[in-house]
Order: C-alpha cells, then sequence, then structure tokens
C-alpha cells in the first residue's frame, strides 16, 4: 500500500507571461519504507514535485494522498502539525536555525510539538550521523558535510514516516557526499522510513531502490533497481 | 544601448528607485527622528532669543531710562566708550480722560527713528501713529481711564497739559486722537518693578505716543528722556557716568525727589540709592520682576531638555534604521568588493544614498521641526516668542543634515570593514556567535529560545528600541506630571468675588479709614438672595499681634527679618536683610535690629508689655479650610473649636531661610524664603547661597495669645504718611487660644502671604468680640452657566455697586490654555509615541524581511502561524520587557536623584510626581500596535509558499 500517492498532480508557475508546467499531470505512489530517487535535468520538475508531495507547496489541481488521506482536506495548522509529525525535510542548503545549536536544531521539530525528547532515539540518531561532537556548536561553525547532518538528524527528530531530500548532496564535495547519502540510506533502512530524493546526479540516483526520471514536468520512465 | 556613464550618483539613485518602499519606511522613521532634533535646536536658539525679545518688548533696548536728559551730554560718553548707544524722545504732554481722574492719566510723547528702535515697542493691536491725530495707548493706561473697551479706530479725547520741561502746564485743552495702536504694558511693568518702594509711581511715564511731529498748541518745553545702551564690559565707566548724571540732576535742582530708585540688585555692581527717581535702570539681570520670563524659561528650558531627549533617542533610531538597511544589503556590499569595488567606494556609494536621504528628509524634518515649535509657542501664548532668523532654520538644516550623515556613517564604516564572503555567506553572525558563550538547551520553548538567541545576537536592535522606549517612558512621565502640576496650580474655589472698597491698613492694628464701606453680612445675604449664587462667604483678613512672652523664638526672629512690613518697628524701616551685604547679614541677624522710638511709643500705648510679632489673621469657609488637610503638619483641622474660638490654625512651614543670589558679575541679591516645607524652596530660584535657617518650634495644642487692635478713626492719611499712629485710640481684642492646626501653606490668595499668620472661620474671629468686616466675599454660583446667567449676575453685581472680578472667566480662559497646554504636551507624546511605533516596527519588520530563509524552514519543519508569530512576539515582549524595565527604571533614579538634589542640593521645589500609569498604558498600547504589525507581516509571508520563503522570493 503507498503510504503516499499523488493522482493527477499539476503545478503550474507563472513566468512572465507564460504559464510553465512544472508538473504536468503526474500521478505516482511511494510505498511504506521505500527509497526513491527522482531525477531529472534541471528545470524538469523533479524539486516541484517533491514540495508539492510533502506540503511545502500546494498545487494548482490533482491531490496528494497521504495514508489514504487527501492533503488538500487539510487546513494549514493540520498541515503544518503533518510536517511536524510525519514528514521530515532534508534542504540541499542544509537550512538549519543560525541562532540555535546542533542540538537545538536537532530537537526543534520535538519542542515545537512541545513533546519530550526520546533522548535514546535522538542518541542514537546522532550516534548513526556521527555528529556527537558537534551539537554544541552554531551552525556558523560547522562545514557543509556537519550542517546536512544535523539537517538530517532535524528531519528523523519526529520518527518521520516519510524524508524528503531535495538535493542533499548538492552543496558537498565528493567524499562528504559520499557519507550523506548512504547515511541518508542507512536511517531509511534502520528507521523503516520513505526516503523521497530529489537529484540530478546520476550517480546518487543509482543508490535507490527506485528511479523515477522526469522531463517536462511529466515521469519518462519509473524503474526499480537492484541495489 | 543605454550609454550613460555609470556614476556613484547614478548608482546610488538607483539603489533608492529600487528600494522604494524600504527606502520610504526608512525615510518616515528618520522624518519623525529628525523632527524632534530640529525642533530641539529650535528650542534651544529660541530660547535665548525669546528671553531677550521677551525683556525687549517688557522693558525696551536700553539699560537706563534717564527720565530727564535735556542737556545732559551723552555723546561724550559714547565717545569715550562707555555707552554703545543712546536715543532722546520728547514727552509733549500729559493726557487724561475728561470722565476721568487726572491721577489715572499718562504722559505722551513724540519718538524719533532711533528711540523708536531702542524703545523697541510692541503693539498688541493696530500701528504705530501715521498721521497727526492718531495715538496709541499702553493697554494698562486706557484702562486706567475706564477705557477698557476701546478698539483701533475709536475716538479718544484727551485733557492734555503740556510738557514744561520736568513737569506739565496747569493750563489744559482737549484734544480728540484717533486710536491707531494699543501698546503692551510698559509703565505699569515699572511701577510693579518698583512695588518694592510704595512711594514710587510714574504716571508721567510715557503710555501714549503720538506722531512724529505732533505738537501741543497751549505750549511750553518738551520733556527730554534719554535711552542709554550701557557698554557693560567696562563696569569702572559706570561710576563716572553715573556721577556725570547725579551732578546733571543736582544742577537743575531735581536731587531731592522723593522716590529712591534701588539699583543694588542689577547688573552693575552698584549697591547705593540714587537720589532723584530719574535714572531708571532696565539691563541688568534681575531688572525685570517679570514672572512670565520665569514661566517661560520654565517651560522652554523643559521643552529643550524633553527635546533633547527625544533627539539623543532619536540618533539611536536614524543609526538604528541605516543599520538595518546595510544589514539587508549586506550581500550587495559584498558582491561590490568581489568585484573590486574598494571600501572608500563603497562608502561612497552608500554615503551618496545617506546624502540623498537626508537632502530629502532634512528639509522636511526642519519644516516639521519649525512648525512644531511654533504651534507650542502660539500654544503658549506671548510668553514665548518664535521667530528665528531665516540663517537659524538654514542652520538647522544643515545640521540636520550633518546629522544623518553622522548617524548614517557610522554603521557603513563598520559594514564596509567586512571582506567579500563575509559580507555574501554573512560570517559576521558566526563571528559574532562565536564570541558570545551559548550554552545548548535541551529542552526548551522554540519560539522563546529563538526569539531570546535572535535578540542576543542583534544587540544593536535590542538597543536602539530599549533607548526610544526608555525616552517614551521618562518624557511621558515627566510630561502628565507637569500637565497634572499646571492643572492644580489654576484650581480655585470660587466663581466671584467681591472686593470691599476699603481695607484694613497697618502691620500692628486694624485701621479703617471707611469702616463703613467694607463688606457686612448684609451684603453676603443680598449677594445670596440672587437665583443664580449657590453660596456666598465673607471673608476678613485683619491684623493680629501674637504677643509673645519670654524668649522670642528664632524663627519668628527669622521670619521677621525676612519681611519687609513692620516698618515701623525698626529704625531702617524696610526687611533689614534686603538692604546689608552678604557679610552683614548673619551679624545683623544675631545682633537684632534697633527698635525706633515710634514702636516703642506704641508699645506703650496700647499696653503691650511683650513683644508682638504683627502678623494676620484670615478667614475661610469651612469647605476651603478643610481641604487644606493635603497641608497638614501636626494637629487636626476642627471647625467646631474654629468656630467657637477655641482654636485657630497656624500657617507655617516646616523652616524658613535666607539667602543670596550671586549673579554673573558679581553683584548679588538677598532672598527670604517663607514657604519651605519637605526641604523645598517653593519660590523656585537657583544658584543662591543660604546663609540662615530656622526650624519651626510650634506644635498643635500650643496655646497662642493673639491680640487685635482696631481703630475707625477717619483722619485722613495718618499712617500712609507714617505720623505717630499712637495719636490713635484704639479697641482692643485680645484672646488665648490653641493652635489646632498647623499647616505648611495657605493657598488662597489674600493680601498676605508672609508666613507664619493664622486661618480660622468668621465665627472664630467673632469670638474675639470684634466686628466683622469682609474684605471679599466668594461667591459660588450654579454649575451649568451659560453666556446670559453670567450676564445676568455682573449686571446684578453693577447694579449694586460692587466691585468684583469674576474667576469664573479666569476660569474658562484658564480652561482654554489648558486645553492648548494638554494639546501641545499630547502632541509631544503621540510624536514620540509615532516615533517610537516606528522605531520599533522598523526594526523588527526589517527583521522579518531578513528571516524569509528561517521563516521557511520553521515552517517545513512544522511551525504553524501562531507559533511563527509567536517567535516575533516574544522578541518584541523581550525587547519590551527590557526597555521598559530600563526605562521606569531610569526614570526612577532620574525622578528620584531630581528630587534629592533639588531638596537636599539646590533647595528648589520640584514640582513633579511620580506618575507612570500613562507611560504604562503608553507601553502597551505601542506594544498591541507592534504586536498587530508583526502579525500581519509574519501573515503576508505566510501567503507565500515554503519553498518561496526559503528562496528568499
Amino acid at each position: 500500500m503507498n503510504i503516499i500517492e499523488c493522482v493527477d498532480l499539476r503545478k503550474e508557475y507563472l513566468s512572465g507571461e507564460n504559464i510553465v508546467n512544472a508538473v504536468d499531470g503526474i500521478t505516482v505512489g511511494f510505498e511504506q519504507g521505500e527509497f526513491c530517487a527522482i531525477t531529472g535535468p534541471s528545470g524538469s520538475g523533479k524539486s516541484t514535485l517533491l514540495h508539492v508531495l510533502s506540503s511545502l507547496e500546494n498545487p494548482t489541481s490533482g491531490d496528494v494522498i497521504y495514508n489514504g488521506k487527501k492533503l488538500s482536506g487539510y487546513n494549514d495548522n493540520q498541515l503544518s502539525v503533518l510536517r511536524r509529525r510525519r514528514f521530515g525535510f532534508v534542504f540541499q542548503a542544509y537550512n538549519l536555525v543560525q541562532e540555535l545549536t546542533g542540538y537545538e536544531n536537532i530537537v526543534l521539530p520535538v519542542m515545537l510539538d512541545k513533546k519530550k525528547v526520546d533522548e535514546a532515539y535522538i542518541n542514537k540518531v546522532i550516534n548513526v550521523l556521527g555528529i556527537e561532537d558537534r551539537l554544541e556548536h552554531l551552525p556558523s561553525a560547522l562545514s557543509g558535510g556537519q550542517q546536512q547532518r544535523i539537517a538530517i538528524a532535524r528531519a528523523l527528530a519526529n520518527k518521520p514516516s516519510i524524508l524528503f531530500a531535495d538535493e542533499p548532496t548538492g552543496n558537498l564535495d565528493g567524499k562528504s557526499g559520499r557519507e550523506v547519502l548512504s547515511l541518508l540510506k542507512y536511517v531509511s533502512k534502520e528507521f523503516g522510513i520513505t526516503l523521497i530524493l530529489v537529484t540530478h546526479d546520476l550517480n546518487v540516483a543509482e543508490q535507490a531502490e527506485r528511479i523515477i526520471s522526469i522531463e517536462d514536468g511529466k515521469i519518462v520512465r519509473d524503474t526499480k533497481t537492484e541495489v | 544601448m543605454n550609454k550613460k556613464k555609470l556614476t556613484v550618483n547614478r548608482l546610488a539613485m538607483g539603489n533608492l528607485k529600487a528600494r522604494k518602499k524600504q527606502y520610504t519606511l526608512m525615510i518616515i522613521g528618520i522624518v519623525l527622528a529628525m523632527i524632534f532634533t530640529s525642533a530641539a535646536m529650535f528650542f534651544a536658539v529660541c530660547n535665548e532669543y525669546s528671553r531677550e525679545e521677551r525683556k525687549w518688548i517688557s522693558l525696551g533696548k536700553q539699560d537706563f531710562i534717564l527720565k530727564k536728559c535735556d542737556g545732559f551730554d551723552l555723546e561724550r560718553f559714547k565717545q569715550d566708550g562707555s555707552v554703545i548707544d543712546y536715543a532722546t524722545y520728547e514727552v509733549i504732554a500729559y493726557g487724561y480722560s475728561p470722565d476721568d481722574d487726572f491721577e489715572d492719566g499718562m504722559g505722551i510723547a513724540v519718538h524719533n527713528d532711533k528711540s523708536r528702535e531702542i524703545s523697541h515697542f510692541y503693539f498688541l493691536d493696530g500701528r504705530y501713529p501715521k498721521a497727526e491725530n492718531e495715538i496709541a495707548i499702553e493697554s494698562d493706561a486706557l484702562f486706567r481711564m475706564n477705557l477698557y473697551d476701546a478698539v483701533i479706530g475709536d475716538e479718544i479725547t484727551l485733557n492734555l497739559r503740556a510738557a514744561n520741561g520736568d513737569g506739565f502746564l496747569e493750563k489744559e485743552t482737549q484734544k480728540t486722537y484717533t486710536l491707531v495702536g494699543i501698546l503692551k504694558d510698559r509703565r505699569y511693568t515699572y511701577e510693579q518693578w518698583y512695588l518694592l518702594n510704595s512711594n514710587y509711581e510714574c504716571p508721567e511715564y510715557p503710555a501714549a505716543i503720538v506722531y512724529d511731529n505732533a505738537e501741543v498748541e497751549i505750549g511750553g518745553r518738551p520733556w527730554m528722556i534719554g535711552l542709554v545702551d550701557f557698554n557693560y564690559d567696562d563696569k569702572t565707566s559706570f561710576e563716572p557716568f553715573y556721577n556725570s548724571y547725579k551732578e546733571y540732576l543736582r544742577q537743575n535742582g531735581l536731587d531731592n525727589y522723593r522716590s529712591k530708585i534701588f539699583s543694588g540688585q542689577n547688573s552693575v555692581n552698584y549697591d547705593e540709592y540714587l537720589d532723584g527717581g530719574y535714572f531708571i535702570n532696565t539691563g541688568g539681570e534681575n531688572s525685570m520682576n517679570d514672572w512670565a520670563l520665569a514661566d517661560m524659561k520654565q517651560i522652554t528650558s523643559l521643552g529643550t531638555v524633553l527635546a533633547a531627549v527625544l533627539a539623543v533617542a532619536s540618533c539611536f533610531g536614524v543609526i538604528n534604521a541605516f543599520n538595518t538597511n546595510l544589514q539587508e544589503r549586506r550581500k550587495q556590499i559584498g558582491m561590490l568588493r568581489a568585484v573590486g569595488a574598494t571600501k572608500r567606494q563603497i562608502i561612497k556609494v552608500f554615503g551618496r544614498e545617506a546624502l540623498l536621504i537626508s537632502l530629502i528628509c532634512a528639509p522636511i524634518s526642519v519644516a516639521f521641526g519649525y512648525l512644531t515649535v511654533w504651534i507650542f509657542s502660539y500654544l503658549m501664548g506671548e510668553i514665548f516668542i518664535f521667530n528665528p532668523e531665516w540663517y537659524v532654520v538654514i542652520g538647522i538644516g544643515i545640521l540636520g543634515i550633518c546629522f544623518v550623515m553622522a548617524a548614517a556613517l557610522i554603521p557603513l564604516f563598520y559594514a564596509a570593514r567586512v571582506t567579500p564572503m563575509q559580507a555574501i555567506r554573512n560570517t559576521e553572525l558566526g563571528r559574532k556567535m562565536k564570541n558570545k558563550k551559548i550554552k545548548t538547551v535541551k529542552a526548551f520553548n522554540g519560539q522563546k529560545l529563538i526569539a531570546k538567541r535572535s535578540l542576543t545576537f542583534h544587540r544593536f536592535r535590542q538597543v536602539s528600541v530599549s533607548l526610544i522606549l526608555i525616552a517614551t517612558i521618562i518624557v511621558s512621565c515627566f510630561c502628565v506630571s507637569l500637565l497634572e502640576y499646571y492643572t492644580e496650580k489654576t484650581e480655585e474655589g470660587y466663581d466671584y468675588r467681591v472686593h470691599s472698597y476699603g481695607s484694613p491698613e497697618y502691620a500692628f492694628a486694624n485701621f479703617f479709614y471707611d469702616f463703613d464701606s467694607m463688606l457686612k453680612e448684609n451684603d453676603v445675604d443680598d449677594i445670596s438672595s440672587n437665583r443664580h449664587v449657590v453660596n456666598a462667604t465673607g471673608r476678613l483678613e485683619y491684623a493680629v499681634n501674637w504677643i509673645i512672652d519670654g524668649e522670642y523664638p528664632e524663627f519668628l526672629k527669622l521670619a521677621e527679618f525676612n519681611r519687609p512690613v513692620n516698618y515701623d518697628k525698626y529704625e531702617y524701616g524696610f526687611g533689614e536683610g534686603e538692604n546689608l551685604k552678604p557679610e552683614e547679614i548673619v551679624e545683623y541677624y544675631k545682633n537684632g535690629p534697633d527698635y525706633s522710638d515710634e514702636y516703642i511709643e506704641f508699645k506703650e500705648a496700647v499696653n503691650y508689655e511683650a513683644e508682638p510679632f504683627g502678623t494676620r489673621i484670615q478667614t475661610q469657609s469651612e469647605e476651603s479650610l478643610l481641604s487644606l488637610n493635603q497641608y497638614l503638619l501636626d494637629g487636626e483641622i476642627n471647625i467646631e473649636k474654629l468656630n467657637s474660638g477655641e482654636e485657630v490654625i497656624l500657617v507655617a512651614p516646616e523652616e524658613i531661610a535666607y539667602s543670596i543670589k550671586y549673579n554673573s558679575d558679581g553683584s548679588y541679591a538677598s532672598y527670604g524664603h517663607d514657604y519651605i516645607t519637605d526641604g523645598y524652596y517653593e519660590n523656585y530660584r537657583s544658584g543662591y547661597t543660604e546663609i540662615l535657617r530656622e526650624k519651626m518650634p510650634f506644635k498643635a495644642g500650643d496655646t497662642v495669645k493673639l491680640s487685635m487692635l482696631f481703630n475707625y478713626d477717619k483722619k485722613e492719611n495718618k499712617i500712609l504718611e507714617h505720623e505717630k499712629a499712637y495719636d490713635y485710640e484704639y479697641e482692643r481684642y485680645d484672646r488665648e487660644v490653641k493652635i489646632g492646626a498647623i499647616i505648611s501653606k495657605n493657598p488662597f490668595s489674600g493680601f498676605w502671604n508672609r508666613l507664619p499668620m493664622f486661618l480660622t472661620t468668621n465665627q472664630g474671629v467673632s469670638a474675639f468680640g470684634c466686628p466683622l468686616r469682609y474684605v471679599f466675599i466668594d461667591i459660588n454660583t450654579v454649575d451649568e452657566m451659560t453666556p446670559e446667567i453670567e450676564e445676568e449676575i455682573e449686571a446684578f453685581f453693577r447694579a449694586a455697586e460692587y466691585n468684583f472680578d469674576s474667576n469664573y472667566r479666569m476660569q474658562e480662559l484658564q480652561k482654554t490654555e489648558m486645553k492648548t497646554l494638554v494639546a501641545g504636551i499630547s502632541s509631544i507624546i503621540l510624536l514620540l509615541f509615532c516615533i517610537a511605533a516606528s522605531l520599533v516596527n522598523n526594526a523588527l519588520t526589517s527583521k522579518i524581511r531578513e528571516s524569509k530563509r528561517e521563516i521557511g524552514t520553521l515552517r517545513a519543519v512544522g511551525a504553524s502561524a501562531k507559533e511563527l508569530t509567536m517567535v516575533y512576539i516574544h522578541q518584541l515582549l523581550s525587547m519590551f520587557g527590557i526597555g521598559c524595565g530600563l526605562g521606569f527604571g531610569v526614570y526612577t533614579v532620574v525622578f528620584f536623584s531630581a528630587k534629592f538634589i533639588c531638596k537636599y542640593g539646590i533647595h528648589i521645589m520640584f514640582p513633579f510626581e511620580f506618575r507612570i500609569l500613562t507611560a504604562a498604558a503608553i507601553c502597551l498600547v505601542l506594544f498591541a500596535i507592534c504586536s498587530f504589525n508583526l502579525y500581519s507581516k509574519v501573515k503576508k509571508q505566510m501567503k507565500y509558499s515554503i519553498v518561496e520563503n526559503i528562496r528568499e522570493l
């Protein structure tokens, strides 16, 4: 059963006087625990698809269905709760809150949810990501790779069902990129999380169990790989 | 292709055009801030200007008036440099109304251009006479001649007696003039000024001006008057000038004039009397006994201080506005630096922007600053004169531009110092963060923690908001208290007051020249019968002698030493201290005065064996007396016991003192302070040295012997001539009474304002057995007065030939003045409020603009609109918490320090009360407005998608 799916999803942008169909009638589903890479050339609509799937943006038409429920029926607050409890996000530019330390950034979604931090779980995530000694530092004192690890830890803090990653290795050097990717794969398996990752890098995409290729807002290929 | 050359100006203009909205907001903030800066400068410049101008208006520009000078060689003194300039003019006649007394008339003068310039006339209405039959008259002179209804254009007929050198001919003629100008009173000012000497009057001093070539037909010689602008820098030259003039008077047989003009207080350190009364010193620091001037100084000084506080806060506001702007544009600076722009070029581009902004802001701000002070001066009436020269306005404009440039350059220099990568990657924040010791918090409220950290890393924003809040709080608190002070000052307990045509005279006994014409109980009944009168209360004020058995208290000795009243008691006449040199005062006080022969005979005549302290007993209504509980020092006000004559109320301050004030030129003046309560001199003057001080030794329950002497003999003017008062028969009424209550001050106006004195009820005075004759009848009318009722009541008073004045009308005028004062102070608070709101909102909305990415991130990790708003509300709350805490803290410290200094340091009254409620309410409203603004700004960001937030679109 798909944990999240979209049906005839469309997202249009106004570019000058022209309408651009960034996502053009895509219907696709993702299973629980699956690691799927969405790939395609720049401007193909892969990031937009991820943003709409993850409720960061509203679709122009079509539906996103999470656990059998249409997200269009959620109001703004419910979507906020959904994002903080069920979704995790990893961005290309890390997007850490600059005023908070590594640890504080990690537990921020839990704190926003006014819940108690599951120390054992968080410690495990921290250990897995190898950032024990960077927790007291502010983001500005961390390297790109370290910041991205903190961002991954933050995305996992609330034990999400789905982890959305938008070019998570795009700002990193080769080695750091590989490490981050391995970690994403590992935590996805370790914690049974669906990982939907957007990348234009085929080497990264090949690490996924499933690769969806997009061109001009449409899925042109959807293949399962042997990992 | 656009081939226009890329210049710094074009780049700066481009920046301004591209960020119209941002710059508009910034310009509004800067303009508001600069209004106060320019207003502060206008206040400061015009304070001094007003003082000088006010003095000129009241007295003229001259330092001395020589009331006779034909043949006196003033040119010689101009040649030797002791006189800077001089002018002479002619009194051509003495004019008075055919329908009024001769004594109520005035001198009529003809001026030339020079004397007009030095005289500096001020027209309340109309203009200078330009034709033969035109006249301009001082308003007081019109009033004295019963021409108080006169308006410009009226025909005024005067009986004229032509001047004859230094007097006037007996022969009269009559002439009709057209009134073309009403002058501000000057003769009255001189008379008031010389009230110290009860015999001085100057009816002949010209209070009217006619056309330059006007003549009186019946002949005579004009009376030449000299106006002298003296060169004070050369003090040694005064004596030759003075002696020469004295000799001139002697030669003209004018040195035996009865009146003596006291010039010892004035700028020239010359502490002798000048016989003759022909010499008026109008140039000294103390030469104008004008409380309006003191009020004006007080108000403008306060205004300057307030505006200066605001200007300092505004300065930080402007720095903050530029700093915020530059923070938002760090990347642009980084890019410019990366493509090779030097620091100097960066400063040039952004400095040019600042210049353009200041060129836009300065004229607007100066115009509004000018308007603010102009409105203030308009509302304050003629107390405050605001008419700055054009170059002052231009100068303030240039200073304003410099002010903005300076405020802009401070953050700009800091911004230009960063390296390109620092600017692009915003590593400045990292650097700041490294310098702060941040401890990770394990469990936290996300909104609060982000807010707290944000303030930690953006301290400047906090500082500027705190400063403006501190200024808002301090200014509001003092303004509200000031308003209360002025409101309280104007409270009076009656609507109309009927005056008796006579009043008792003399310090030790009550002499009635016309006992029957005093107001009586049937007058009270008559007035009470008017249907619009709610109540009428007779008030009397009798001389009473406090008989001191045994040792005379030091307190009473100093009280007598202070006051120039018991002129028959001591050899020297007037209050002794005023004529003594500083070093003589304490010695003289210790030795005591020499009693005059007349006084010793007087004591024998009235059978006083013990020493009397001559003072007054005044009566008030029960209601008024009970209202004095606020001044209670000891005992209680018991109306029954006052009515029975068992008790009286003693009005005596906790302490009295005597002090000397040294002027900047080394001259001095001495002052008695009768109203010291809780350590304050109520007649606040600063810069004096206290030399004597005594505590009040009396307490409630003490028994005092009071004795009243009455003489109803109508022998003409015996007392005024200071002849032997003891020739008269006295009726003596003695009584021993207890001091029921001691109060520190008597707020009710009367003839007597010297302490100590006594208060009681009319029944209380009856208990002495003496007759009741009222000086005033105080009348309260119905609450809802209308012009018709007012007219009816006044017609009733006139018909009964009562001498009355309308406090109701005065109160109505005061209400109007109060409204203008309230409007003025409210507008200051409102403007400050706008500045504060603008700065706080600017600080936070710029923070929101800077934090789009952070907003997106927080939304992505699950923060709702409410939670996001709370992040900023918490920041606002912290800013307000710290700002208000500091504001109220600083206000408390300033308030109590100033109070302490006034009380124990400079011994002046501190007129303010501790008032924080209005400021707290202002802060709450400000917080509510800023919160709403924040909410709307966050809401606006929420309209964008999270991705748009993150991408900072």
